[in-house]
């Protein structure tokens, strides 16, 4: 795992035990259904650092055009 | 305008699609000319066909289980839309919030006719924290329209705004991950938005030398066969054009001889059925003749 996906993963593992979760297409995943997702599907782990990765450039992006820049 | 929600409640993915449904119905049902809710056990394929028939001219909204091959009735082992009765969709909008329907049985609803066909071409995804944010995002677009849009390009700039806005709105990373996937598997198709892709290179030619509506509904049967015909022919005067040639040369060939004339007439006579089947098609497509 790099640095992101490590970081990724700790986020994950600092969710309360009872944290509502999140739906990926009709399936429910709690912290230990995502955790363990998230660990052993790699897949999944590239889509979701592919995700994380595109959000964090629109971020940057939007901020720049906020400041007339882009 | 009218309307038909179907929304299937069997798990608990569908208690929050079923929730976000009825807070569209609420927000735009006195907009409406009229609406039939077909809610929980009311979501059969039967009860989605009649309210088909009997409402040849309203919107049909999904939101619940899709696939590539159809949307899910209620208890989910069945669809209530496929291919066997996709064609119940033309000439009408279809709206919806369900799992990769676009990517398949969405885009086959479009190339039989219907007018618009919003969705995801992916799974769709959403946090329980967020989920009022996720809906307002995903019903944006209905209440755009109801509201008064016609413009389906304007439409999808409205989803994708609300996406952003849902995006910014949060400060859970997971749901931003998630608000930014499902507002980029959002797909409409309509003329001047999106179009349904296609892998497959046959039916790029098809879609190229037919246009978007007649390229999709030409079958592989219909391909292969003009595939043979083609070759066939070309194998036919390759043939002929080499006995003669053993005969005389080139100048028996380019006599008239009677089997250029015979094999003239074939290609005539092809160039005109293949007119008139192309002219056919056209009508099927833009009437109601399958429904």
């Amino acid at each position: 795992m790099n640095r992101l996906e490590k970081t990724i993963l700790k986020w994950l593992m600092a969710r309360d035990d009872d944290w509502e979760g999140w739906f990926f297409g009709g399936v429910k995943y709690d912290k230990k259904a995502t955790i363990e997702k998230f660990i052993k599907d790699k897949q999944f782990r590239k889509l979701v650092v592919e995700q994380v990765e595109r959000t964090a450039i629109e971020m940057f992006e939007g901020h720049m055009k906020k400041e007339g820049k882009a | 305008m009218q309307a038909i929600f179907t929304r299937p409640k069997f798990d608990e993915a569908s208690n929050f699609s079923f929730l976000w449904m009825e807070r569209l119905i609420n927000t735009v049902k006195d907009k409406l000319e009229s609406y039939v809710d077909l809610p929980a056990d009311e979501a059969t394929r039967k009860n989605v066909e009649k309210a088909l028939y009997q409402n040849p001219e309203a919107d049909f909204c999904y939101y619940d289980h899709g696939s590539s091959s159809g949307l899910a009735a209620q208890g989910g082992m069945e669809y209530c839309i496929d291919d066997g009765n996709v064609e119940l969709l033309k000439g009408r909008i279809c709206y919806s919030m369900a799992c990769l329907w676009l990517s398949g049985n969405g885009a086959k609803a479009y190339t039989a006719g219907a007018k618009v066909v919003v969705g995801y071409v992916k799974e769709f995804a959403f946090t329980v924290e967020d989920e009022m944010l996720f809906c307002t995002a995903a019903n944006s677009g209905y209440i755009a329209h109801v509201e008064g849009e016609r413009d389906w390009a304007k439409v999808k700039a409205v989803m994708i705004e609300a996406f952003n806005k849902a995006i910014s709105e949060t400060d859970n990373p997971w749901s931003k991950t998630w608000l930014t996937w499902n507002r980029d598997n959002l797909r409409i198709y309509a003329p001047g938005v999106d179009v349904p892709e296609t892998k497959c290179i046959f039916r790029k030619v098809a879609i190229w030398l037919l246009g978007p509506r007649l390229g999709w509904r030409i079958s592989r049967t219909h391909a292969m066969g003009w595939m043979l015909h083609l070759i066939g022919y070309g194998i036919t005067v390759h043939a002929v054009a080499s006995e003669l040639y053993h005969k005389g040369g080139y100048a028996e060939i380019l006599k008239p001889q009677g089997e250029w004339i015979g094999l003239g007439l074939i290609l005539i006579g092809f160039i005109f059925l293949v007119q008139e089947h192309v002219k056919l098609l056209g009508k099927l497509i833009g009437s109601g003749v399958s429904k």
